[in-house]
């Protein structure tokens, strides 16, 4: 029986998981490289990614139905720490939001993710076909609500619209009908409207907007990105070479092994070698999509739709960013960046996704 | 599967990201292949970063390898004025007052009036950091703040000997530029010459100019010599009470200056904070005075030279001498009767000595003054030296009582080298010397540069030298045998002078005592010269002792032969 299930394992999701981390730890080494702060963090980041592994493979061991009765814990856990953590949150950047744990820093936020993530698929798959989906999709947006709101309040925005977009997608997979799009547009605008309206929304935050849309020449802001593009745009096809991207290596863009990763890895690596980042990174989420689509019940396939929208969104704000499509975020690219939060936190998602995709039809035989 | 979404929806959501992401991609298409040349140039442009090297100036030795001055590598703390509005004074402040020990709130001042200044002229926050510190104080930093100021090597100077010939190395300041005595003299030799560079991408390096380190100078000062000298000058002014003092002392056959001393002095180590003040002025150098008697040496020398008078010559000195309208006294109004060029030295007559210039007649005196080097420079290599004064008959305000007074070392204004310079051309045959205290350097190519003695010329004849050795001898004998060392014969003649401050005369003395040892064939010229003495006005009983010391310490440390049982 244990051994049918480890057949079914998702090697190819693995595989490009693990590729994806290798790549990121080398290109973190390179990218800080020289600069005694941050010179050995590749270390740090290979050992969560060995810690993660082990998670990884603990979690898809682990049979996901269980977690349909555990999110009703989840969810009030997850909210506890999001009121905490805007009290003893170590305060960073005037922002209040990750608890210092020592070993590491956790961010609530991130839990969230993941948390809302299995307390939505769970509610939608329990609530389904025993009322009409509309009281659904106006439960589920209660529930999202003060997540949203105690996220705002930390504040980060990037994290509460990332919340959103995840309850958009999981609602919009529960079984959508035409007539409730119309709602749900309402409803996300409503949401919209406040967060530009109230003070949550941060000053860099606009600035950052008005860059992207031309209105402002900011020179921080600007400059950023700015050095950003010049050393994706440096790199050319092929390339500078590992470790010699001098706009890299010279240190020319802040966050090089965080959020602004992919101009380290254009640099070097060239337009091929990003592309090839951006196409595994692509083949994680279908692989994610596949599980879905393979998923014996509603609530496996619901969790595992919002985390390729949660992985979706995060690469996608983060490559939007580097390449000037989108405002300057701290979204981090995921498997990719450092952050031992955030790498822990995708690897239990992989993790539940291969769970998910083990265990597809148990009465198989 | 009667689940809600169905495959096609899921087919059309994973079809519509990957569409979705197409557009990051068509970006990095534009940026990384299409403008890829453009974002290249820029990245050219920004990376290829003009640098200036320094090089450490140059180090001084004594005339035996001992460091008198050297170059450490330091680190220097400064504002980056690109980054200055984000910086929080106050923060910064604390960070660097933690390793600079200047006190955090005028540190803050400072980086608050510089974040508001339109042009500031200098971003310096902290200077001459040791490595550890500049490492200490980086690390209190986060990434964030350490862009807020520009952390760099500069080279910081150390003399390791303190406040020994302090005043007569100088001092350096906060951009290596050098000031006053040797450091002064020596800038264009002793500076170094910064590198530039463009540094491109990938550690290419095109040199425009080549780093030039600074010539290492050896002087001609003794540092033993000098280190006594200056520790017997401080306890002259102790025993005396005399506000100030210096010592030289020359090297004979040379004119090399073995030490020169000034009490008060400075610590040039601490110095360069307080450029304002002139308290760093060679007083051996750039400070003129009225010497009083001991110029009536260069005076008889110069009518014994010139055959007005032979040492039998007698003059009567009857206590005062009328010169038209001006009177000459002696000292203490005293009457010495019948004098010999040699009693006019010992009595330290007056009368006598303006009786003797009055018969040499203006013009000679005059042409033996300058001969000597009074009023012109020596040309010594220290910085600000003073020419001095004498009046010379061309010039309207000259009067018949010039030379009188200027025979016995008034009206007339020499400094100190010029002194020991001209007492040192007497013990040296008559050969007058230009005074020196480089001896050599080494230029960037290892090249060393010898300095060779100079020659000035003649002030007399060896003869008349000779015969005024054996004068100055008698003279110590005779007036002032407590001047002489043990067991060694010395020649010398003391002066004491009134001094005038904002044209009223002043109660205190200059004192004054040259001389050289031993007395027949001297190796070394040595002038002791005290400001206000308080325990006696006169020049006898306060430099005797000093002279007797150093004359002693000199000789046996020379090795010279003692000459006297």
């Amino acid at each position: 029986m244990t051994e049918r299930i480890w057949r079914r394992y998702d090697w190819w999701l693995l595989g490009f998981v693990v590729l994806l981390i290798i790549g990121g730890i080398a290109m973190i080494a390179s990218a800080t490289r020289g600069d005694p702060v941050v010179e050995n963090v590749w270390i740090d980041q290979s050992i969560t990614a060995l810690a993660g592994l082990v998670i990884m493979v603990l979690v898809s061991a682990f049979d996901y139905t269980l977690l349909k009765g555990l999110s009703v814990l989840i969810y009030p856990v997850v909210l506890v720490m999001l009121v905490l953590v805007l009290f003893i949150g170590k305060e960073q950047n005037f922002a209040r939001r990750w608890f210092d744990l020592g070993l590491f820093d956790l961010q609530p936020g991130e839990l969230a993710k993941l948390g809302l993530t299995v307390t939505l698929a769970s509610f939608i798959a329990r609530a389904h076909g025993r009322q009409p989906y509309l009281i659904t999709i106006l439960q589920t947006f209660l529930l999202v609500l003060p997540h949203v709101f105690l996220i705002l309040l930390q504040p980060n925005l990037s994290t509460a619209l990332t919340l959103v977009f995840i309850w958009l997608v999981i609602v919009f997979a529960g079984g959508i009908e035409r007539q409730h799009v119309l709602i749900l547009l309402i409803m996300t605008a409503l949401i919209a409207a406040v967060v530009v309206q109230l003070p949550f929304f941060q000053g860099y935050q606009l600035n950052r907007l008005r860059l992207l849309l031309g209105l402002v020449d900011e020179p921080g802001v600007a400059y950023q990105s700015e050095q950003a593009l010049i050393a994706l745009g440096n790199g050319g096809l092929w390339g500078q070479g590992y470790a010699r991207g001098a706009q890299t290596q010279l240190r020319f863009y802040p966050a090089r092994h965080t959020d602004f990763i992919f101009s380290a890895i254009g640099e070097e690596l060239g337009f091929v070698g990003a592309t090839l980042f951006i196409v595994l990174l692509m083949l994680v989420i279908l692989r994610t999509l596949r599980a879905a689509w393979l998923a014996r019940d509603l609530f496996g396939r619901l969790m595992c739709v919002g985390i390729a929208a949660t992985l979706y969104l995060q690469t996608y704000i983060n490559l939007g960013m580097q390449v000037g499509l989108l405002p300057v975020t701290g979204v981090v690219l995921p498997f990719v960046s450092y952050g031992r939060s955030n790498l822990i936190t995708v690897m239990v998602a992989i993790g539940l996704v291969q769970s998910v995709a083990m265990r597809y039809k148990k009465l198989e035989f | 599967m009667t689940s809600p979404i169905s495959t096609r929806r899921l087919r059309f959501a994973a079809g519509l990201l990957v569409f979705v992401m197409l557009a990051v991609i068509v970006q990095a298409v534009r940026i990384q292949v299409v403008e890829a040349g453009r974002f290249a140039r820029r990245a050219e442009q920004q990376q290829r970063v003009a640098r200036y090297d320094i090089a450490p100036r140059g180090r001084i030795f004594d005339r035996f390898g001992t460091p008198l001055a050297v170059s450490r590598r330091a680190f220097r703390v400064r504002l980056d004025l690109a980054r200055r509005a984000q910086v929080e004074p106050r923060l910064l402040a604390e960070r660097l007052a933690a390793v600079t020990g200047v006190s955090p709130d005028a540190l803050e001042r400072r980086i608050a009036a510089l974040r508001e200044a339109p042009a500031p002229e200098s971003t310096l926050l902290a200077f001459a950091l040791t490595p550890q510190e500049a490492y200490n104080f980086t690390r209190t930093l986060d990434v964030h703040q350490q862009s807020w100021v520009v952390v760099e090597p500069h080279w910081w100077r150390v003399y390791p000997q303190g406040d020994i010939a302090g005043p007569l190395l100088g001092i350096v300041g906060l951009d290596q530029e050098g000031f006053f005595g040797v450091e002064g003299f020596y800038e264009s030799t002793l500076r170094s010459r910064p590198g530039l560079r463009w540094e491109h991408a990938r550690m290419d390096v095109e040199v425009i100019s080549h780093t030039v380190e600074g010539a290492d100078l050896v002087l001609t000062i003794d540092l033993d010599i000098q280190t006594y000298v200056e520790k017997r000058l401080r306890q002259a002014l102790q025993d005396t009470g005399a506000r100030r003092g210096v010592i030289l002392v020359m090297e004979t056959p040379t004119g090399a200056i073995l030490a020169a001393a000034a009490v008060p002095g400075f610590d040039p180590n601490h110095a360069a904070f307080r450029l304002e003040s002139n308290t760093w002025e060679d007083p051996w150098v750039s400070v003129a005075y009225e010497p009083g008697s001991v110029l009536k040496a260069t005076t008889l020398a110069a009518a014994l030279d010139s055959g007005v008078i032979t040492p039998s010559t007698v003059y009567s000195d009857t206590g005062r001498l009328v010169v038209k309208d001006f009177y000459v006294y002696n000292a203490n109004r005293a009457r010495y009767g019948a004098v010999t060029p040699e009693d006019i030295l010992a009595f330290s007559s007056n009368v006598g000595a303006a009786q003797v210039a009055l018969d040499l007649g203006a013009e000679r005196f005059v042409k033996y003054m300058r001969r000597f080097g009074f009023g012109s420079r020596t040309g010594v290599d220290l910085a600000h030296e003073a020419p001095g004064f004498v009046r010379t008959p061309s010039d309207p305000e000259w009067r018949l009582a010039d030379l009188a007074a200027n025979s016995y070392g008034q009206g007339v204004l020499v400094t100190p080298i010029q002194l020991v310079n001209a007492y040192n051309a007497l013990a040296n045959d008559g050969l007058l010397m230009q005074p020196y205290v480089a001896a050599s350097w080494r230029t960037e190519v290892g090249e060393v540069i010898e300095k060779k003695p100079a020659p000035m010329g003649y002030a007399v004849q060896p003869e008349t030298a000779r015969l005024m050795r054996r004068l100055l001898a008698r003279t110590l004998e005779r007036s002032l045998p407590e001047a002489l060392p043990p067991r060694y014969t010395a020649a010398g003649k003391t002066g004491t002078a009134e001094w005038f401050k904002d044209g009223k005369r002043q109660e205190t003395t200059i004192v004054t005592l040259v001389g050289f040892v031993p007395a027949d064939q001297p190796r070394v010229t040595i002038l002791v010269k005290l400001d206000e003495p308080r325990t006696s006005r006169w020049a006898g009983p306060t430099t005797a002792p000093v002279f007797r010391d150093v004359a002693a310490y000199v000789a046996r440390r020379l090795g010279i032969p003692p000459d006297r049982p």
